[in-house]
């Protein structure tokens, strides 16, 4: 933080006061430090997920808490994404990625002491993709043979979908295609069991409202729901009958809904967490000079960028949409708006999948920009209709905004009106494509670039831009049916590196996780994804 | 959640009721200094920009947070020679570490001569004084908060005259043909009063946030919440004054009942509505702020001191002069309007004066 | 009395049918539905929801079903909090909200009253001056200023109070206080003009004629009338202290009614978004119907009219 000095005379006293206030913050431990001490974790889980469902919940907040309730086949490995960690399954084998039995441990318990079985899987597999449960996130489900049709209603015959147990506890399923990144995708609780007695009783498989998550709350993790106060708290604790039991070290875990990051922040500050899922990003800076121990910046499979809508005639032209994204200073944006803590991009997808080096678009150059646009027919932004940009309500979406419009009218000379919409508005904004430019975001599902690279093929749910190409559809389609990996993952990058040729999409950067945890808890580690297993944690008191 | 202070003008007051309050007002110095300060944040807000010349929209990403009073050197970056605005403007610093191929040399060639050119690429210094500083994106602090103040002002007036025409003639039709009318139209305020007004607002801001011209139901929903009281005063002026000689005699002489409305009634009312008016417009400044707050206030490129405040309150323990420096204008200028109502509401009313 | 009292419960009838239509057909025709999400989802899947939910009836049905369904109390099942209902919310949220109302109240009265008593006994003297000055913060910074400043200077600096939550008894006071300077403007206000006027009577000046010494008078003979136009502000200050509270409920994480108002608009929840405003708006006549029964019973002078 800057020096304040006293002749700056109408702002001292309460400038001096708030700085006195905000560099205090080492002492305040006290809090997390006698939770620590009771082996409890108190995390700032930024707001209250609308339900524990594993089937129902789609929010990033409630897949932390259910990730502690209920273990699926496989789960989170402390440090690596690719490491598929054994959960309830024990071993499994595959034939070409494609079929793959798993064969179920014997001492996996649900938390009323029933055991773990195959057909708790299937039941859980029917009830996510079944259409009258309508689980907005069926599609997850969907390389599953025959889930689709099963889940769109045109096949009624569960048995037809490609899941089976062969006995209580060998369970074989059937995909698609080749899927080399399946164990990834089936960590995450769409793929959870749920115990069917419990789900029967509050009203049966396919009712969208069922209360057994907040009445008699059933799970098989290593956690167990201990109470749950509405917008104030969700506690759980260690669960008696999990398999690995001994190796839960972590008592209890405390998630709280904290909705302002600003008033997280200062609880962390004043020691009532120990871990703050949000830092503001002015604060950023300042606990990184200070060298905050708490600190950490992570790389973390999402990008930031901007939509552009194809369908207007003058976002059709290529070249525009080129001169576009030539006149984004992404270094001035991600050094002095985003204050370092986030990493400027030229690829939709992220750094640091295995084996994947994405595709680059080029790089600031306002004469190359100014040419192009001028080629497309816009010499000087002459002609050149005034465009919205739209972004969702939010300061930090608002001030980049800000800065590409500055950027835009500097460089190209063009107009731009800012736009900004709260979040359900924009969403159907955005889908009805009454926009030009529209700010997105999109966090991977796993560890592989079609994650990313599916949603611009023609017609996809999430293209969202109008854009069409068949040499893309065709790259990304086939790449799916691609069994040598190698060649799988050249064809995606083939087709990324079309998807920055042509610019539907300009991304602005890649997301990193910045968030503060104390010290005392140990086993966290930078992850990708940024899905834990709790059970791997641990609370120490540091001196 | 309805605030509007009880406003009673005694009817009984004497003829030379103007200059008697005139005086009391004079005696009221914090009142005084109200008026006193309001025109001059107006006069700073209005003609300010014509004196300090800044663009309060002109970034400066590599400038940063400025502490007030802060004189910068800053580098204009052109990749085309003759282009009128430039690509970029940076700071010495930031030029250093991202064009200079020999940090010094170029440095000094740059301080020496004012430009330079280092491959397709044009240099300019200039230097720019901010006098409280600049924002996070090296935005000029005080030329954001004056054009801040004409929108928070404007907006402010505009929801105020909207109240205040629904209300008076409401008010002025509900109390001079009273009667059925009147006990009907008084029923509908009643029945608005119990309505939940600032949930309403809430509801009605998210809910039609994506309207283009959402300044618009900015004033409406203020508006139309806050008629209702002025609607009430001027029924009850109404209704007293119809009694009076002078509007008896009108009658009697067979002047119109629009005339009777608009020459004989409505200047009468002039004191309640002023003295409820200048209270409105601080109640109106601070509505607005608190739906800016809640991220439904003014469109991004409107800037009202609300959203300055609330800028400023995000980042106040990094750079606490962005909050400080709005938040000191915003509240000075609702005290001075509050301490001026105030002040109008004490001079015009009779009761007080009679020790 | 009794009759006067019934009859105000049943004007309160047409006036919350009113609120009802308003509000469902506002929240009817808002862009963006409850079912929508980041990510696409299926259209059969919205539609399947949509039908769960009873959201693809004709509207005039939506309306007569919602409509009954608030009647019987037995109120539709919410899109935000899955498995509850409005009732559920309610219940345990509205007691939060109003405690920190009462809190915010009885501060903004201790604060208010001496302030406007102090002011009105020296008229146009720095007397006057300053604790008008003083209780008008509260309405000239925006709370969502004075929220944090205070959480940053007792919270993390002076470490007197915590920073947010609601626990233990100490949360209480951040939150009502920011709360209570606000309404400590108005009652401050209130007081004065209602003692400026007490003052000027003529039996405060008997008592001053008297000898009564200048602290008597004021305090014990004008206070009692002069506050009267307090009482008359407390019902819509409580309902407004009630309904208003979600700009401080958000910043000191209160788990009160009013942030669940606002997230229920964000989130599209129609049912709670009706069921809450239905609630408030029962609240608010309630509260003014006090008030008036109130100021009966204080001055027996006034009638039901």
């Amino acid at each position: 933080m800057r020096n304040l000095t006293a002749h700056y005379f109408p702002f001292a006293t309460l400038a001096v006061l708030l700085l006195t206030a905000c560099s205090n913050h080492e002492e305040g431990t006290a809090i997390r430090d006698e939770a620590a001490a009771n082996s409890i974790f108190l995390f700032g889980n930024s707001s209250e997920p609308p339900s524990l469902d594993p089937h129902i919940n789609t929010a990033n907040n409630g897949n932390r808490i259910i990730t502690t309730l209920i273990e699926g086949l496989v789960t989170y490995h402390p440090s690596n994404d690719n490491i598929a960690e054994p959960g309830v399954a024990e071993s499994w084998t595959h034939v070409d990625n494609t079929i793959w039995t798993f064969n179920l441990r014997k001492n996996a318990r649900w938390s009323n002491g029933d055991p773990v079985t195959a057909h708790d899987f299937l039941y859980g597999y029917e009830r996510m993709l079944h259409p009258d449960l309508g689980a907005k996130y069926a599609q997850l489900l969907y390389l599953l043979k025959n889930a689709r049709q099963f889940n769109e209603g045109t096949l009624s015959d569960f048995s037809q979908v490609g899941a089976k147990a062969l006995d209580d506890h060998t369970l074989e399923i059937t995909l698609e295609g080749p899927t080399p990144y399946f164990l990834g995708l089936i960590k995450h609780h769409s793929w959870h069991p749920v115990h069917p007695p419990t789900v029967e009783a509050a009203g049966g498989m396919t009712k969208p409202d069922s209360t057994w998550t907040r009445d008699n709350y059933v799970g098989n993790g290593p956690y167990r729901l201990k109470e749950w106060v509405i917008s104030k708290i969700i506690k759980v604790e260690k669960s008696p009958t999990y398999w690995d039991a001994e190796k839960v070290s972590i008592q209890e875990v405390h998630f709280l809904p904290i909705d302002d990051i600003n008033t997280e922040d200062q609880m962390y500050n004043a020691g009532s967490l120990h871990y703050q899922n949000t830092i503001p990003t002015h604060m950023y800076p300042i606990y990184q000079k200070e060298g905050d121990p708490h600190l950490r910046v992570e790389p973390w499979i999402g990008s930031y960028f901007y939509r552009i809508n194809t369908t207007e005639p003058h976002m059709a032209d290529k070249r525009v949409r080129q001169a576009l994204s030539l006149a984004i200073n992404r270094r001035a944006i991600t050094k002095r708006i985003l204050k370092g803590a986030h990493f400027a991009s030229r690829s939709i997808t992220p750094n640091g999948i295995e084996g994947y080096e994405p595709p680059q678009t080029a790089d600031f150059n306002p004469k190359k920009a100014r040419q192009l646009l001028a080629e497309a027919g816009y010499p000087n932004g002459e002609g050149f209709p005034t465009s919205v940009l739209l972004f969702n309500s939010s300061e930090q979406h608002k001030q980049i905004a800000e800065a590409v419009q500055q950027m835009w009218l500097n460089i190209l000379g063009i107009q731009v009106e800012l736009r900004n919409q709260e979040w359900k508005t924009y969403l159907e904004t955005v889908i009805n494509l009454d926009y030009d430019v529209a700010r997105a975001a999109w966090i991977g599902d796993y560890v592989y670039p079609d994650t990313f690279l599916t949603m611009f093929r023609t017609g996809d749910g999430n293209n969202n831009t109008g854009w069409s190409n068949p040499t893309y559809d065709r790259l990304v389609t086939d790449s799916m049916q691609e069994s040598d990996p190698q060649k799988r993952l050249s064809m995606l990058a083939e087709a990324e590196a079309l998807l920055m040729d042509e610019l539907p999409i300009i991304p602005i950067y890649h997301y990193a996780r910045n968030y503060r945890i104390d010290p005392a808890v140990k086993g966290w580690y930078p992850k990708l994804t940024d899905n834990r297993n709790y059970k791997h944690l641990r609370l120490e008191k540091t001196p | 959640m309805r605030l509007s202070p009880n406003i009673s003008v005694d009817p009984e007051a004497p003829r030379s009721l103007w200059a008697d309050a005139f005086q009391r007002l004079l005696d009221n110095r914090l009142a005084l200094f109200g008026l006193g300060f309001f025109v001059f944040i107006s006069a700073l807000c209005y003609l300010g920009p014509f004196v300090y010349r800044l663009n309060p929209d002109s970034q400066v990403l590599a400038l940063d947070s400025q502490l007030p009073f802060a004189n910068v050197q800053l580098v204009e970056v052109r990749y085309d020679a003759e282009k009128a605005t430039p690509d970029e403007t940076t700071t010495l610093d930031d030029f250093v570490e991202v064009y200079a191929k020999n940090p010094e040399a170029d440095l000094a060639a740059l301080a020496q001569s004012g430009t330079l050119v280092l491959g397709d690429i044009h240099f300019r210094t200039l230097s720019r004084f901010h006098l409280l500083g600049t924002d996070s994106k090296g935005r000029d602090i005080l030329a954001r908060i004056m054009r801040g103040g004409r929108i928070s002002l404007g907006v402010a007036f505009l929801a105020t005259l909207t109240a205040l025409v629904i209300g008076v003639n409401y008010g002025l039709i509900s109390g001079y043909f009273g009667g059925r009318v009147d006990a009907l139209m008084m029923r509908v305020v009643d029945i608005l009063y119990a309505l939940p007004f600032l949930i309403f607002v809430i509801l009605l801001m998210i809910l039609f946030d994506g309207f283009r011209f959402k300044i618009l139901l900015v004033f409406i929903a203020i508006g139309a919440v806050e008629w209702l009281t002025m609607a009430r005063i001027v029924r009850g002026q109404v209704l007293h004054l119809k009694e009076q000689d002078f509007v008896a005699a009108a009658r009697a002489t067979g002047v119109k009942t629009f005339s009777i409305l608009t020459k004989h009634l409505a200047p009468n009312l002039l004191g309640p509505v002023i003295v409820y008016s200048t209270l409105l417009i601080p109640a109106v400044m601070l509505l607005e702020s608190t739906l800016s707050f809640l991220g439904l206030g003014m469109q991004a490129n409107m800037a009202s001191w609300g959203t300055l405040i609330k800028e400023g309150q995000e980042s106040m323990r990094s750079a606490p002069w962005q909050l400080i420096a709005p938040s000191l204008f915003f509240s000075a200028t609702l005290f001075a309007m509050n301490f001026l109502g105030d002040g109008l509401r004490d001079a015009l009313d009779v009761k007080s004066d009679k020790d | 009395m009794l009759t006067f009292i019934l009859k105000r419960l049943g004007q309160a009838i047409p006036v919350l049918l009113a609120i009802y239509t308003i509000t469902f057909f506002m929240i009817r025709l808002a862009p963006g539905g409850p079912f929508s999400d980041e990510r696409k989802v299926a259209p059969h899947i919205i539609e399947r929801q949509m039908e769960y939910y009873g959201y693809n009836e004709p509207l005039p049905v939506q309306f007569v079903n919602t409509l009954v369904q608030h009647v019987k109390l037995d109120l539709p099942p919410l899109t935000s909090h899955i498995g509850l209902t409005a009732a559920d919310i309610i219940s345990e949220s509205f007691p939060v909200s109003l405690e920190l109302g009462l809190w915010a109240m009885f501060i903004a009265l201790m604060l208010g009253i001496p302030a406007g008593v102090v002011a009105a006994s020296r008229q146009n003297s720095w007397l006057d001056y300053t604790p008008m000055s003083l209780a008008m913060t509260g309405i000239c910074l925006p709370t969502f200023v004075v929220g944090p400043v205070l959480a940053l200077v007792f919270g993390i600096y002076l470490r007197w109070t915590s920073v947010a939550g609601w626990a233990g008894p100490i949360d209480r006071m951040l939150p009502s206080l920011t709360l209570g300077l606000y309404y400590a403007a108005y009652i401050a206000r209130l007081t004065r003009g209602g003692m400026l006027e007490i003052l000027s009577s003529d039996f405060v000046r008997t008592a001053r004629a008297k000898g009564a010494s200048e602290f008597r008078a004021v305090v014990v003979h004008a206070l009692r009338g002069g506050i009267l136009p307090v009482i008359s502000f407390l019902g819509p200050a409580l309902a407004g202290l009630v309904t208003g509270s979600f700009v401080v409920e958000t910043i000191f994480q209160v788990p009160g009614l009013g942030r669940h108002f606002v997230l229920a608009a964000v989130n599209r929840d129609h049912s709670l978004i009706l069921s809450t405003v239905l609630f408030y708006a029962s609240l608010i006549m309630l509260a003014n119907l006090a008030v008036d029964v109130l100021q009966v019973l204080l001055n027996p002078k006034l009638r039901y009219k």
